[in-house]
This record gives structure tokens, C-alpha cells and sequence, in this order.
């Protein structure tokens, strides 16, 4: 028996459950910061009436950053979608802020990714300076602050 | 496509028969007058008696050098019995009638345990209030009562008894009928018992043993007392030794004294201070534990045990679980375990001394004694064990402070039931959860959300040894019904390989990362559906102004099970998918239900124990039940229960309220509460059946009923295939036989993978072990075949010692020929094509030759 193992490293560590959510992981990268966003096609593709359609990162890009606000260090960062993959029921996805800073020290993050979903929460994880946090996001609340005293 | 589920390796459980229950024996012996002054080992320096029984169970058990008792035997005994302090029974000094109403120990046991114990008090009783009661041991629970019914002997050589309601008259040394009737009683046991023996001696009146029992000739009331308790420890020793081994191996034996030793007798305390005092003369008794459970072997334990403890810790003994204790009654069976924390902060004793009610409270230096006319005294008991300099009118700071401390604690224990007492007890809800103002009320919910499918792919697991390692490779699909929530469980093709041969490495492992975030699975079941109790995102505690985990708090997911917002959607098994795959957070009632029926319910002992998986150190996995160190099967409990008290949280960024359990931490370990370790494990042989046959471990793990339920860390050498970033193997299964290409020889065919069953004879690989069964298998009852291939003739040569039967059948299952004989057969004439060939020999099938004719 061959014992030759074809193994793949997983896109995003998936610790959703099975509930409504997305996962928004925020990350230092060499290239600057990096969103991994990881959330469930048919959610997507209800709200926004793409039934029988492909996903196409651009359009994907317009709604991430009509629906999400993303507030570095003071300055409004556009979100730009790098790659996209559908696995299974997820879409996973990989973005970057162009010109956004290496460092964070503060984010200000309005987010209605999916709120139109019941019972939607976004998961926001940030691995940054050392540490990693966590936030839920949901209807009642659409917008966090956080700082990092460095 | 329509699958076929892949059959599992066969386990040996699927044929479990049910054992009895292995909890101990319990033998509770108990000495009338005797403090620790007279008791070798409890640190009080004079002579005293020999005692060499006793003295092999101090050195071969646990000593208790700090334990109280009451001041006289008749609340002492009505304190062991109801598990309170006499300011709850009314039961404060002799004569006094401890009412059934107070459930007894005895029946305790009968309304909790799931054992019918056979229970039985022999010796002095002294609780029924001298009214003549005779059934009182009965409506106690007792299924036999003998013995002295009052205080005490007038003769020791000549006394009424009582045995089961009725009177006769005993001329028969006290000590030895008593022992004489313990040693009958248990030998007619052929189940479960309790012995409470209450030596009468060495109380009063002091009359000389019988010859033989002691060492020295009596000369005065205190050498007859020291005989007495050399004949009483005699007659211990001849109990004991008439144990059969089975039973000595499965008893925990207690040996208590009621009460300090009288002044008559005792030369160390002051006058005034011995028995019927509330100093430590009075209050302070030998108490010895030793026999099964008792791990701690000539150890001297300090903490601050209370004679009312015996109540909870027998019950615990009897795998009775309680939130610490039950009434005054802490359980003090960690302490036979283990001896890595104090349980009680605070003693407390209470006593009716010439008809004013005295009591006492004291922490490991200070005590403070009160009466109901406000007099106060107060002594440091360490450096003043003889209580001569009463401190109260002159305390420091901080003894002031102590003092109100327990001046307090004895008050509300008087009045109602104390927050601070470890346990659960008058209207609190979890352990001294008292004082709440949590503005929030924790929602448990324990309902899962069912089965509501049936599998349609397979469920692989496949098992081989490579390299010393368990390979194990599964497709993560459960192998029974299950439900879904967001996610349906799919394939997940996994790889783990765990040691072979595991070995404890001296680290614990746990599941979670010091950030408290998921790090890796325990382990992976039995049939390939991994284990991973940890909760996830979102199912976090979340400040209540910024939303952010605080990962300190997770959620406990099988406390906060169902379908709505907030809950863990687990179904049938305890189980749910998400990206990782369909895994198992908790009890996997639906698996180990398609094992053995009723195995999660069950409360009969299998004889043998139910493999459920491997845990990502290497150690077997085993469900509920599992041999003990001395190999009895038997439920095993963990050791976990609700922590005391209330969170430390504000609410807003860390819970607050009583633990209640919908949190992980709301749980702590108490080493020795129960059977297992902190990760739910035992050093305890086990031999289980594997693909490889028989396996013996020295470890094993166990899935228990009640948290933590799948164990949260590891003691041997964790395997990193369970880390849960770990990748899944990438590969198609083809077939859909639940194998992909890399470990299935034909992806073509689903009835051809290593979980396939091999047909003989066919020339078709079918389990892939690389090895094909032909013609040539006949070959070992001596027949050859050939030529094979061949143009349409060849012959079979068989032994001429018996008859054979050959059937030449064609792939239709047409029979083209039928010979009879022995010797050589020839075919002739047979069309191109492949045919079977059967040979049997009177009525036994030999086998089956693949002739291909071209």
C-alpha cells in the first residue's frame, strides 16, 4: 500500500459551526494586511440574486466593500478581492487594502456583510501584533473599535 | 450512485455480556472513647496501646490527625448516620433518637445506589433515645441489626442483645461476639456489603479481655482500658484476616473513634478537657482509612475533616457523585487520593453540655467556642493544643478578624446552611452559590436535535500497522444516522497515525491552546469520525460593549445543545460538520449505540469493554466502562464537578453567576473525586480487540456519561495529525467506495478496497493485500490442477484416500460438468471462456480453482 499522501493546506481554518456566519480573518502579511474571508455561497447568492450564476471576484469586491467599512489608522482602506475559490458550500476568499499600512494600531470596522440573512453573525479574528482577538458582529452590533497599544 | 456501506472492523464488544458492579465493600469500625491521645500515629506522645492491626492500616492508609467528632458518642453516631451536625437533627448529647426522617446513610445508599447492597449495623447503637424502638435500625435501611441498643455494658461478660427486634441475653466477652457475628455476617454475603461495627469497647465499664487479646496484665482502670484496646484491635485483626482475598482486595475500611477518651483514662489533656468537653480533647478522634480507593498509603493528613463526613464520602465510595458533599457532609474521598488541595476551611462541632448548648468552629490554628449564653473562648490550637490560654480578650487584628470569621460561619451554620462549606447544600443551586446579583441567568439547554438522516455514502475506517504507528484512514463519514445543521457532513479523507505502542510521556497535552482557542482533536472513533469536544467561534463568551471573545469562557457545547440562536446544534451522536468535517463534541450516543445496544444507558457492567476509538496519543479509547486497577469492570466516573461559589466576572466582560456548567471552566478537577485523571484516563490494564488481534495498554481513556465526557488533553505522545489545521488528504474516490486512488488498488470497482472481503479463489485482489487466492490454495489439500491456462482440456490430480466431487461451472452458474472419484480427473472439450472449478470431499467444500480456457 503506498503511503504517498497528497495533502492540500487548508485555505482558511474553517472553525465555523453551523450556524449563519462568516469569518472575516484580518492578518500580517510581508505583502502589508491581509482579509481572509470565509462565508456560505447560498447565503450569498440569495441576497444577491445570482441563482444559476458564477461568482465573479469583482462583483464579489463591490459588495464587500459597499456593505463593509474598513477604517485603518484613521484612513478608509477599499478592499481589493486577490483570489477567490468556492469549496463545497464556502466561498473563500483573500483580500488586501491597497496602500493600507503594515502596522495597524486602530481599526474602525462597520460591517453588514450578509446582515440580511437571519440570524447572521461576521466573525471578525485579528492576527496582528503579536496576538489574536476575536469580535462578533450581527445586527445589534454593526460597528467595532479596536486598539492596540503598541 | 447507491453505496454500500463499508463494513467496520468486527469488535469484540459486539458480543458483550454484563458483569456485577464492582464499587467497594465498606467495613466502618468504630471505637467507643477513644481520642487520638491513645492512639498510636496521631502525633501525641505517652504510652499507649498495642495495636498492631490498627497500626497496619495507618501504615498501609491514611491517618486523619485533625478530624472532630462531637463530645459523646450518641450525636457522634447520629452525625455518621445523617450526615448533619446535631443542630439539625436535634441530636446533641445521649440519650437521643435520631428520627428516620433524617435519611440515613443506609438509606441513602438504597434510594441512590444502583446496587442492591446488602447493609448491616452490628455492635452499639445508641440513637434510638432509649424508647424501645427495636425496629429503629430498620426503618434506618439496615437489613440485620445485633448488638448493645443503649450506651453500654453493665458486664462485658454478660449482656442483653438485640438482633433484629428481639432480645436475648449474651454471655460471651462483648468484643469477640461482636466480631465473631461481623465475621458470620459478611461470609453469608454474596454481594455488596456495608458493615457498620460499633465496638462497644473500650468503653466503660473497664473489665480485663479474655487471655490472649492483650499484652499486659491490668493493673488499674487505665491499664484495662489499654487492654481492652489491645483486645478490640485483636479482634479487628481476626476480622480481617477472615476475609477471602477477593474481598480484601474490594473493601474500604474506616476506623473512627465516637469521642475523645474519658478523663478517668486520659493523663494528656486537663482536667475537664476530655471526652464530653468541647475542647480537643473531647472532639478530636483517630480516623483511619485504608483498603480499596485509598491510594495514599502511611500518610498523615491534617485537613480539617469533620466524623460527618463519613456520610459523603461512603456515598462517593459507592460511586454515589455528589456536588461535594451532601448536608454538614463534605466528601473527603479526594483526600484518600490525593493530597494536593484542603477541602474544608472550617470546623465546626456542636454539643449540649449540662443543658446549655456549646459549639465550636476553627480554621488549622484558631478555634473559637461559643454557648448560647454569649460566653466566648478563643485558642490557638497549634500552640496551644490544651487550650489553656484563652486569647479572647486580648486578640490581634488578625485574630480579631478570624474570630468574627467564625463567630459568623458558626452562626449561619446554626441558622440555615453555610456558603462556605464546599458543599451544596439548603436552597443553593450549585456549590455556595449564595449572594448572587448576576443580572444574567445562564440558559442551559441539554436537548440535541435528533437523527434526521440516514448515511448514503460509506463510512471508512481503515486500520494497519506501518512503521511501529497505527495508521488510521478514514473518510470522516459517520457510520450511523445523524442530522445537520448549516453544514451536511461530507468526506473528509483523513490520515492518522498514532504509536503503536504508546507510552506516557510525563506532559499533559490539552486540546486547547494556551489562548484558549481549538489546537487539536483527541482522537479519532472507531469509525473514523474524529473526536473534538472544544467549542468554536461563536460560541464564545462575548463582551457585552465591544463584542469581542473572551476566550477565557467558552461555551461547554453539550450544556448548550439545540436548534436555536445561541446553541450547538448537535444531534443524535453529539456530533455536527463543519468544514473540518462531521466530528464528535460529546457522548456519541447513535455510534456507540449501533456497537451495543443500550450500552449508553445501560446500568448493568459489561464484562468486557467497549472500544470506541483512539485517542491522538496512541492510548484506546474506551466507552463508560473499563477495568480498575484490580481488573473489575466497572462505570467509570471523572473526576470534575462544578466549581464553588460564583464567577468572578462583572458580567459585561466576563460571566458572573454561579457556575452552572454553560461554560468549560465552570468545571474544575478534583483529583480523586472520582475513577479517572484529569484527563479522564486510568492507569489500569486493558486488553482490547484490534484488527490486529489482542492489544494489551496499561492506559487507556474513557468517554464518560457526565463532563467532561470526550476527554480535554493527552498524557502520552500526541500525534500531530490531529492538529486542527491540519490538511485533509486530497485525492478522488472514483468508485465512491469511501477510498481514494492513493489507497485503494482498483478505483474502479467498489468492491475492491482494503475494507473489501477476499473471495476466495477467484484470482481477483479484492481487499488489495497484494496477494491473489487461486488454484494454487488447493494445493494444501493436495490437489493440483493443470495446464491452466489451457486449450479446452487438463486434468486434477487428487489423493486416492477419499471421494471428490467436482463441478465445472461456467460464469452464467451453469454446470457443465460433475465428476465423482479420486485420483485423476480429465476435462476435455470445454469452450474458451472461464470457468469454476469446486472441489469437496465428503460434504466439505475444499475450494475453488479460476480455469481460463483459450
Amino acid at each position: 500500500m503506498t503511503s504517498l499522501l497528497l495533502i492540500i493546506g487548508l485555505f482558511l481554518t474553517p472553525e465555523t459551526h453551523d450556524v449563519s456566519m462568516a469569518m472575516f480573518r484580518l492578518s500580517e502579511s510581508a505583502a502589508g494586511l491581509q482579509l481572509h474571508i470565509n462565508f456560505d455561497r447560498e447565503d450569498y447568492v440569495d441576497i444577491n440574486g445570482l441563482q444559476g450564476q458564477s461568482i465573479e471576484p469583482l462583483e464579489l469586491q463591490d459588495y464587500l466593500n459597499r456593505t463593509t467599512s474598513w477604517v485603518i489608522n484613521g484612513t478608509k482602506e477599499a478592499i481589493e478581492v486577490k483570489e477567490l475559490s468556492v469549496e463545497r458550500d464556502h466561498i473563500q476568499v483573500v483580500c488586501s487594502f491597497e496602500g493600507a499600512p503594515l502596522e495597524l494600531k486602530n481599526l474602525k470596522l462597520h460591517n453588514e456583510f450578509l446582515l440580511a440573512i437571519e440570524d447572521q453573525s461576521n466573525v471578525i479574528m485579528l492576527d496582528l501584533n503579536g496576538r489574536t482577538r476575536g469580535f462578533r458582529m450581527h445586527d445589534d452590533r454593526i460597528q467595532i473599535t479596536v486598539d492596540y497599544d503598541l | 450512485m447507491k453505496h454500500t456501506l463499508t463494513t467496520l472492523f468486527l469488535f469484540s464488544c459486539l458480543t458483550l455480556t454484563f458483569a456485577q458492579k464492582q464499587t467497594p465493600n465498606v467495613l466502618l469500625i468504630i471505637a467507643d472513647d477513644m481520642g487520638i491521645d491513645v492512639t498510636e500515629g496521631f502525633g501525641i506522645p505517652g504510652d499507649k496501646p498495642v495495636t498492631p492491626t490498627l497500626d497496619s492500616l495507618r501504615q498501609g492508609g491514611l491517618a486523619f490527625s485533625n478530624c472532630w467528632a462531637t463530645p459523646q458518642c450518641t450525636p457522634s453516631r447520629a452525625a455518621i448516620m445523617s450526615g448533619r451536625y446535631g443542630i439539625k437533627t436535634g441530636v446533641m448529647r445521649p440519650p437521643g433518637n435520631l428520627d428516620p426522617s433524617f435519611t440515613s446513610v443506609f438509606n441513602q445508599i438504597r434510594n441512590e445506589s444502583e446496587l442492591d447492597y446488602s447493609m448491616a449495623a452490628i455492635g452499639k447503637w445508641h440513637i434510638e433515645g432509649n424508647q424501645g424502638n427495636l425496629d429503629h435500625p430498620a426503618e434506618h435501611g439496615l437489613d440485620h441489626y445485633e448488638g448493645v441498643y443503649n450506651a453500654m455494658v453493665d458486664d462485658y461478660y454478660s449482656w442483653s442483645k438485640v438482633i433484629n427486634g428481639t432480645t436475648e441475653e449474651v454471655d460471651e466477652y462483648a468484643t469477640t461476639h461482636f466480631t465473631d457475628a461481623a465475621i458470620d455476617w459478611i461470609a453469608d454475603q454474596n454481594q455488596p456489603w456495608f458493615l457498620w461495627l460499633a465496638h462497644v469497647a473500650p468503653h466503660a465499664p473497664f473489665h480485663t479481655p479474655p487471655d490472649g487479646l492483650y499484652t499486659t496484665e491490668p493493673t488499674d482502670n487505665r491499664s484495662r482500658y489499654f487492654a481492652m484496646v489491645e483486645a478490640m484491635d485483636h479482634e479487628i485483626g481476626r476480622l480481617l484476616n477472615s476475609l477471602d482475598e477477593e474481598s480484601k482486595e474490594n473493601t474500604v475500611i474506616f476506623f473512627i473513634g465516637d469521642n475523645g477518651t474519658p478523663g478517668a483514662i486520659s493523663d494528656y489533656y486537663p482536667q475537664g478537657h476530655a471526652k464530653a468537653s468541647i475542647y480537643e480533647g473531647g472532639l478530636r478522634v483517630p480516623l483511619i482509612a485504608a483498603g480499596k480507593n485509598v491510594d495514599r498509603m502511611g500518610e498523615t493528613e491534617s485537613d480539617l475533616v469533620q466524623i460527618t463526613d463519613l456520610y459523603a464520602t461512603i456515598l462517593e465510595l459507592l460511586d454515589i457523585q455528589l456536588p461535594g458533599g451532601i448536608h454538614n457532609s463534605l466528601s473527603i474521598k479526594p483526600l484518600l487520593e490525593c493530597g494536593d488541595r484542603s477541602l474544608r476551611e472550617i470546623n465546626y462541632s456542636d454539643y449540649e453540655d449540662d443543658n446549655t448548648l456549646v459549639w465550636a468552629t476553627r480554621t488549622q490554628q484558631y478555634k473559637l467556642i461559643e454557648d448560647e449564653n454569649g460566653n466566648q473562648e478563643f485558642y490557638d490550637v497549634i500552640a496551644d493544643i490544651f487550650e489553656l490560654n484563652n486569647l479572647i480578650d486580648n486578640l490581634t487584628p488578625e485574630q480579631q478578624i478570624i474570630k468574627d470569621q467564625l463567630e459568623a460561619e458558626a452562626a449561619i451554620i446554626r441558622s440555615g446552611w453555610s456558603c462556605n462549606d464546599g458543599i451544596q447544600n439548603g436552597d443553593e443551586t450549585t456549590i455556595d452559590d449564595c449572594d448572587n446579583d448576576c443580572a444574567e441567568i445562564d440558559q442551559l439547554s441539554f436537548e440535541n436535535i435528533g437523527c434526521c438522516e440516514t448515511p448514503d455514502e460509506p463510512s471508512v475506517y481503515y486500520e494497519f500497522i506501518e512503521d511501529d504507528k497505527r495508521n488510521i484512514y478514514t473518510n470522516s463519514f459517520p457510520s450511523h444516522d445523524y442530522c445537520f445543521g448549516a453544514t451536511m457532513p461530507s468526506q473528509v479523507y483523513r490520515l492518522y497515525r498514532v504509536d503503536q505502542v504508546p507510552q506516557i510521556t510525563g506532559d499533559t497535552t490539552p486540546i486547547v491552546r494556551e489562548n484558549g482557542r481549538p489546537a487539536r482533536y483527541f482522537g479519532v472513533a472507531a469509525n473514523g469520525v474524529f473526536l473534538m469536544p472544544a467549542p468554536a467561534q461563536p460560541f464564545i463568551f462575548e463582551d457585552a460593549n465591544t463584542g469581542e471573545f473572551n476566550w477565557d469562557w467558552v461555551f461547554e457545547p453539550t450544556n448548550n445543545q439545540g436548534g436555536q440562536m445561541g446553541q450547538v446544534s448537535l444531534d443524535c451522536a453529539s456530533a455536527h460538520a463543519n468544514a473540518q468535517g462531521y466530528h464528535y463534541h460529546g457522548n456519541m450516543f447513535e455510534f456507540v449505540e449501533t456497537l451495543v445496544p443500550d450500552i449508553s444507558t445501560t446500568t448493568r457492567i459489561p464484562e468486557t469493554p467497549l472500544l470506541v476509538g483512539w485517542a491522538s496519543d496512541g492510548f484506546p479509547v474506551l466507552y463508560r466502562f473499563g477495568p480498575d486497577e484490580d481488573g473489575n469492570m466497572k462505570e467509570m466516573l471523572p473526576s470534575y464537578q462544578l466549581r464553588a461559589g460564583l464567577r468572578p466576572g462583572d458580567g459585561i466582560s466576563e460571566p458572573c453567576g454561579p457556575y452552572t456548567g454553560k461554560y468549560t471552566r465552570d468545571y474544575e478537577y478534583v483529583c480523586g473525586k472520582g475513577d479517572l485523571n484529569e484527563c479522564n484516563g486510568i492507569h489500569a490494564e486493558v486488553t482490547v480487540t484490534t484488527p490486529q488481534g489482542e492489544e494489551t495498554f496499561d492506559f487507556y481513556y474513557v468517554v464518560t456519561t457526565d463532563f467532561p465526557q470526550i476527554p480535554r488533553c493527552m498524557l502520552g505522545n500526541v500525534s500531530t495529525d490531529f492538529e486542527s489545521n491540519s490538511a485533509a488528504l486530497m485525492g478522488q474516490d472514483l468508485d465512491g467506495d469511501g477510498f481514494i486512488g492513493s489507497y485503494d488498488c482498483d478505483d474502479n470497482n467498489p468492491d475492491i478496497n482494503p475494507l473489501a472481503e477476499e473471495i476466495e479463489g477467484n484470482d481477483i485482489d479484492e481487499n488489495c493485500d497484494g496477494e491473489l487466492t487461486s488454484v494454487l490454495d488447493l494445493t494444501s489439500a493436495g490437489i493440483s490442477i493443470g495446464p491452466n491456462p489451457n486449450a479446452g482440456t487438463f486434468w486434477v490430480e487428487t489423493p486416492t484416500s477419499n471421494q471428490y466431487e467436482l463441478e465445472l461451472i461456467a460464469t452464467s452458474g451453469q454446470v457443465l460438468q460433475h465428476l465423482t472419484g479420486s485420483g485423476e480427473f480429465i476435462f476435455q472439450g470445454i469452450p474458451v471462456g472461464v470457468y469454476f472449478l469446486n472441489i469437496s470431499s465428503q460434504g466439505e467444500y475444499l475450494g475453488t480453482g479460476k480455469i481460463i480456457v483459450q
